[in-house]
């Protein structure tokens, strides 16, 4: 019973918020617009607790004056320890929600969507004395959460701060390095089909977007 | 005496152009410009040299949106085989009530990038290898200026922070660098009709 009714509070802003989408009037006023942009991403916290940096694009359909949508691809790059190399390709979309202003400076979001990654682990050859495995890579889907908020420079531009946390549901593929007299051993390991296991990370963005026009 | 000289006659024509009243910077501005440039690797102390280039249409006096491409032609201590770089994004430029127009900006990139695995230093000859050539993703800002000389010409100063790792089969190397590039620029204005500055 308790469980139930924190998810009944939980659940009230949502109910509010959907009260408001039933007005009538200036509901469709920013629907249609269109925004391009580009973005730079890091990814931290991690399994390999290393740092990533991306690089990216995206474009917004807004839908009413509360809910945009945004579309994106990234490609993150990080050094696991300066041993291994790992390449993320993401590409996915995500719902932005604008909780309290709609305009103005500044306009903070929440948002929630989903994504599909292609990641590959590649051990890398140093002066060291190493022993390493091969490379391994796998396919992944994932969804995300998180806050933000646009600065809207002027009426066609805004720059977007966001951080969110993406867990990705498929085959593991996690990194070990063991050293034996003084050699350092690098495992890239997989797990298999059978066993689908949750990874997150958190990822910082900082995007720049055009507003170009309304489609509707 | 010489010196002073030539540096009045090098900046003669900057008080010549300074003579026209007409603001170019507006929106539908188009500026384009080739020029040589340099930096220097933050965290190797190493130089590169570029050939650099780059686009940009003033979406408002304000706000640009502005591509650039670096081709890299040399590195001092061979620790980078390869290092073109690709940048797009967006600059603020700062209002001003005449033709000078300094900007800051945030351009996201990617860098075509390969390495030496072990870099020479000085005379010292080593055998070198080069690793596989990889993609790096940056992040960038720039800050600057231009000087719309006229209607079509201005110069420009424009300086570059950028953050990045080429990550490969061999070890990786930090593209964390401070870069500079100035010249002559071309610039037009595609809203603008004939006659009417």
């Amino acid at each position: 019973m308790r469980n139930f009714i924190l998810f009944i509070v939980l659940l009230t802003p949502v109910i509010f918020y959907a009260q408001e989408e039933m007005r009538p009037s200036n509901t469709t006023k920013a629907s249609g617009m269109f925004e391009l942009g580009v973005r730079s991403t890091i990814s931290g916290f991690g399994s390999t607790n290393n740092i990533g940096t991306g690089f990216g694009g995206q474009f917004r359909l807004r839908i009413s004056k509360r809910i945009n949508t945004e579309w994106f691809a990234d490609f993150i790059t990080e050094d696991i320890d300066g041993l291994a190399k790992r390449n993320d390709y993401h590409i996915g979309w995500s719902v932005m929600f604008y909780p309290f202003a709609t305009e103005g400076k500044f306009v903070p979001y929440i948002l929630a969507g989903h994504c599909f990654d292609y990641t590959k682990v590649s051990p890398v050859r140093t002066n060291e004395n190493i022993i390493v495995d091969e490379a391994q890579s796998r396919l992944s889907s994932a969804t995300q959460l998180g806050i933000g908020t646009h600065f809207n420079a002027t009426d066609y531009f805004d720059v977007s701060f966001g951080v969110q946390y993406m867990v990705h549901l498929g085959n593991d593929i996690h990194t070990d390095i063991d050293e034996h007299n003084r050699t350092k051993e690098l495992h890239i390991e997989k797990e298999s089909h059978s066993n689908p296991v949750l990874e997150g990370h958190l990822l910082f963005t900082v995007s720049v977007n055009f507003k170009l026009g309304k489609i509707w | 005496m010489v010196k002073q000289i030539v540096i009045i006659l090098f900046f003669m024509p900057l008080f010549l152009f300074s003579q026209e009243e007409s603001r170019v910077i507006d929106k539908g501005l188009v500026r384009f410009q080739g020029t040589i440039g340099m930096g220097k690797l933050l965290n190797l102390n190493e130089t590169n040299i570029f050939l650099t280039g780059n686009l940009e249409y003033y979406i408002q006096s304000l706000i640009s949106a502005r591509g650039d491409v670096y081709y890299f032609l040399k590195n001092d201590e061979n620790s980078l085989k390869q290092n073109h770089q690709l940048f797009s994004g967006a600059s603020y430029h700062i209002k001003t009530n005449n033709n000078f127009d300094p900007y800051i900006g945030f351009q996201p990139g990617m860098a075509l990038t390969q390495s030496f695995n072990s870099p020479r230093k000085g005379n010292e000859s080593v055998q070198q290898f080069s690793s596989s050539t990889s993609y790096s993703p940056l992040i960038s800002g720039v800050v600057g200026f231009n000087y719309y000389a006229s209607k079509w010409f201005h110069l420009f100063v424009d300086g570059r922070i950028v953050q990045g790792r080429h990550l490969s089969n061999f070890n990786a190397v930090s593209l964390n660098e401070v870069r500079i590039s100035f010249g002559l620029g071309f610039n037009f204005n595609v809203l603008k009709k004939k006659g009417k500055n």
